[in-house]
Parts: C-alpha cells; sequence; structure tokens
C-alpha cells in the first residue's frame, strides 16, 4: 500500500493491472486517489457503471428531507444552525409533521428523511419518536438524521417504524473536528464516531456514513470514510450500508470559509474509487450539488438522490428563508427528478420494499 | 460478421435445438434457416412453435441491447468527458 500522494501519478501497466483485480479495497485507494490521466479516469467510470448496474441495475432510489426542528446546543462553526447564530428557531407540532408528510406523499415519495439540530430539551427523542410515529404512516420507509443516540434509543425508533439512520462524522481529521465543534454536545469526536455501529446493534436495517468535503483535507476524509465503512461492513454485513460525500457550501451569517472542493473532477474521482471498493454499498448526492451535475453522476454509480429539497423546517408555512440549513443547488420537484432519471434510460424506485 | 459488414445475415447451419437459434439472434444475426431440427422430430409443429418463440425472444433480447454497448468510435470518454468542459 502506497502513501496516500494525491500529486503522484500512476503509469498505465500499474494501473491496469489494478484494474484487472477481481476485487477492490481500502489497500487499493492510494492509487485510485493518486493523480490519474483522463483515460484513467474513465477506465475507473467504465467499471464503476459497469458494477453499479450488476449491483443495482439501471435504478435510482428517491427520498426528501424534512427538518423537524433547528433548535440546536451545538456551536458548530460551518453550520447555519449554530447556536450563536442568527436564524429563526422553529420546531413543527405533531399536526404539521401530519400536514407536511401528506404533501410529500402527493409527490409519490415513499421514503422520507427526518432532520433535527442537536436539542435534547426542545426536540427530544420523545419528540422526534412522535414524529416519527407519525411519519411511518404515510411512508415506508422512515430515516433519521439527527444527533447521535443510545442503543435503546435507537431501538425505540425502530420500534415505531424507522428503518434507515444517516449519521455523518463530518470529518474524520479529529484536531479538525475540535476546532469545527466549538462548544456543545457535538463536540465528542468519540460519542459520534460511534453513532451507526450503535444503530447497527440496535437493528437499523439501513445507515449511511459520510463526510463533509472541504472541512478537511478531502483525501483524507475520503480514505478514512472508507476505513469506518470497512470495519462496519466487516462487522454488521447484515445492514444495508450507504456512503454520501457531501461538499461543503459555505453559509451566508457564518464566519467561516471552508476549503471547499471547488474541482468537480476531484470529487468525481473520490466518487469513483469509493464506487469500486464499495461495490454494493449504495451512493447519494444531496441537492448541494446542481441538477446537470447529478444527471451526470447517476451512470458513474450514484443510486441514490433526494427531491423535491427544501433545508427549511417545514415547507409549506411560509417563512422557508429564516430556518434554513443551507442553500440548496437542485430546486427540482420530484416529478422533475424523476424525468430527469427516466431520460438516462434509468428507473426511478420509489419503493423499495414494505413492512408487512 | 454482424459488426463487420452491412448486409443481411443469416445463418443456415448448425442450428439443432432453439436456444441454438436464440443465441444466433441475440448477437443480431437476421434471420435463422431450420430443417433437419424441426423435420426429425417426432412433434415438428410443437418444434417448429418452440423455434419461433426463440427467434422471437433472441431478436427481442438484441434490440434491448442497444444503446448499452459503448461504441469506439463515438466520444472517447463518454462517462467522464463533461469535467473537461
Amino acid at each position: 500500500m502506497g502513501v496516500l500522494d494525491s500529486n503522484r501519478s500512476v503509469d498505465d501497466a500499474t494501473f491496469d493491472s489494478l484494474m484487472s483485480k477481481d476485487i477492490l479495497n481500502i489497500g487499493d485507494l492510494p492509487l485510485l486517489l493518486s493523480k490519474v490521466s483522463d483515460v484513467q479516469l474513465e477506465k475507473m467510470a467504465i467499471r464503476a457503471n459497469r458494477e453499479s448496474i450488476h449491483n443495482f441495475g439501471r435504478t435510482v432510489q428517491l427520498f426528501t428531507p424534512l427538518y423537524l426542528g433547528n433548535y440546536c446546543e451545538n456551536k458548530c462553526i460551518y453550520c447555519a444552525f449554530n447556536q450563536d447564530y442568527k436564524v429563526k428557531r422553529k420546531k413543527l407540532n405533531l399536526d404539521q409533521v401530519h400536514d407536511e408528510c401528506q404533501s410529500v406523499l402527493e409527490t409519490d415519495l415513499d421514503e422520507i428523511l427526518l432532520l433535527t439540530g442537536e436539542s435534547r430539551k426542545l426536540t427530544g427523542v420523545d419528540y422526534i419518536k412522535s414524529c416519527c410515529e407519525v411519519a411511518a404512516n404515510y411512508f415506508n420507509s422512515v430515516g433519521i438524521e439527527i444527533y447521535p443516540l443510545e442503543v435503546d434509543e435507537y431501538k425505540a425508533l425502530i420500534d415505531v417504524g424507522v428503518s434507515s439512520l444517516t449519521i455523518y462524522q463530518e470529518t474524520y481529521n479529529e484536531e479538525r473536528y475540535d476546532a469545527l465543534h466549538v462548544a456543545g454536545p457535538k463536540k465528542d469526536y468519540r460519542y459520534r464516531l460511534d453513532a451507526p455501529e450503535r444503530g447497527a446493534k440496535a437493528g437499523m436495517n439501513k445507515i449511511q456514513i459520510g463526510a463533509l468535503l472541504g472541512l478537511a483535507d478531502p483525501f483524507e476524509d475520503a480514505y478514512k470514510t472508507a476505513g469506518h465503512m470497512t470495519y462496519l461492513m466487516k462487522h454488521y454485513p447484515e445492514v444495508e450500508w450507504g456512503l454520501s460525500l457531501p461538499r461543503l457550501k459555505d453559509i451566508e451569517n457564518g464566519n467561516f470559509i471552508g476549503d471547499n472542493v471547488e474541482d468537480r473532477l476531484f470529487f468525481v474521482q473520490i466518487l469513483l474509487a469509493l464506487r469500486l471498493i464499495f461495490p454494493k454499498v449504495s451512493f447519494s448526492v444531496s441537492t448541494r450539488e446542481e441538477s446537470q451535475f447529478r444527471e451526470k453522476l447517476i451512470p458513474l454509480g450514484v443510486n441514490k438522490l433526494s427531491a423535491g429539497v427544501s433545508t427549511s423546517v417545514g415547507r409549506q408555512s411560509g417563512d422557508e428563508d429564516e430556518t434554513k440549513q443551507f442553500e440548496i443547488s437542485d430546486e427540482s420537484s420530484v416529478e422533475e427528478v424523476k424525468d430527469m432519471v427516466s431520460e438516462l434510460g434509468y428507473q426511478v424506485v420509489f419503493r423499495n420494499w414494505v413492512t408487512v | 460478421m454482424v459488426e463487420e459488414i452491412d448486409v443481411p445475415i443469416i445463418v443456415d447451419a448448425g442450428i439443432g435445438k432453439p436456444s441454438d437459434a436464440c443465441e444466433a439472434m441475440e448477437m443480431g444475426i437476421d434471420a435463422v434457416m431450420v430443417n433437419t431440427a424441426i423435420a426429425s422430430s417426432p412433434d415438428p409443429t410443437a418444434m417448429a412453435k418452440a423455434f419461433r418463440q426463440a427467434v422471437e425472444a433472441g431478436r427481442t433480447a438484441y434490440e434491448a441491447k442497444l444503446g448499452r454497448v459503448l461504441n469506439e468510435a463515438s466520444a472517447s470518454s463518454p462517462l467522464t468527458g463533461f469535467l473537461g468542459a
């Protein structure tokens, strides 16, 4: 295994020998993340395309997020929900959750992702559980992207119909993590790191991990995300694992300028490298990316997309601009995303499985 | 041959069973000719029907593959070419 050096190029013979292996793993990442030529990148793409079609067919799963509340006790420099930042704080009551679910249901979606900021006081586990219970009446797949919980708390949510957990480590660079999370429970790096494993122990069907590219060295974060995934898949093979690597976007009212990953080629290379070493893991791309770009990523192995997105607390209340977490770049409706996917020759999957 | 020349290609020998016909059609052959396999069958009508079904299946499969094969003559980087733009 070589040193992770993104400036080192690899000769064609070595590269072709690597690509002729049936199975690629984290040991191959230094070469896959090195300075590859256009031809080599295309070879990675061809293999990623072939393996994705083999494992998933030509399908793309759609879902949408619903922010339940943005109260937060943390002071994460890069996030609009930072306790010190001026954003209108709000949480939905259960009637509003019903209304929001109904409106999402009308777009044909069957998977919803419920999010909150971190406040056990104002959006505690009992509140989240009640909201999940409401959502489970509308959707076959209810996921959560909230603060880290204990095993028995995850179990309680699973009991009311939650089947999916999303939790990003943000960055795997501990020093950087400490600097970015100034105060609040999220400052505990290890507690957050162990959350996917607690979710697996509780019995979550699907778990998504990832890093926010741009918070630290993106190659380092991609590599360590791969390390985390390798560990989790080995110990919990029964879970349907998923990956996402959102690219950081600057926020309006913060004083943080990220080391944003502007280079699309670089981002695509990371995506392809991870796709190649994890051919059976689902890969999702958020609306931080523009529609035309997301479209190009589907043949490269992205098989899960959010659609009809709003990052505000509730979408129907009229104060969306004041409560949102970040600006999205793809405002496509579910129908528009569905059309985009179909035009590529892929099929949208709304309902992956049903609970009986 | 199917890829090299642009005339209809008919296979006229070696089609001993319906799956052979199906396979030939999947490759893009335009037609198959069958005699012995049908004539020497105890139930020629049924065997002819099996061949018809096999030919239809093979042809449908061939047509369904159109557009999936990356043509050498097309853009050199069809999947990642957009990054150069």
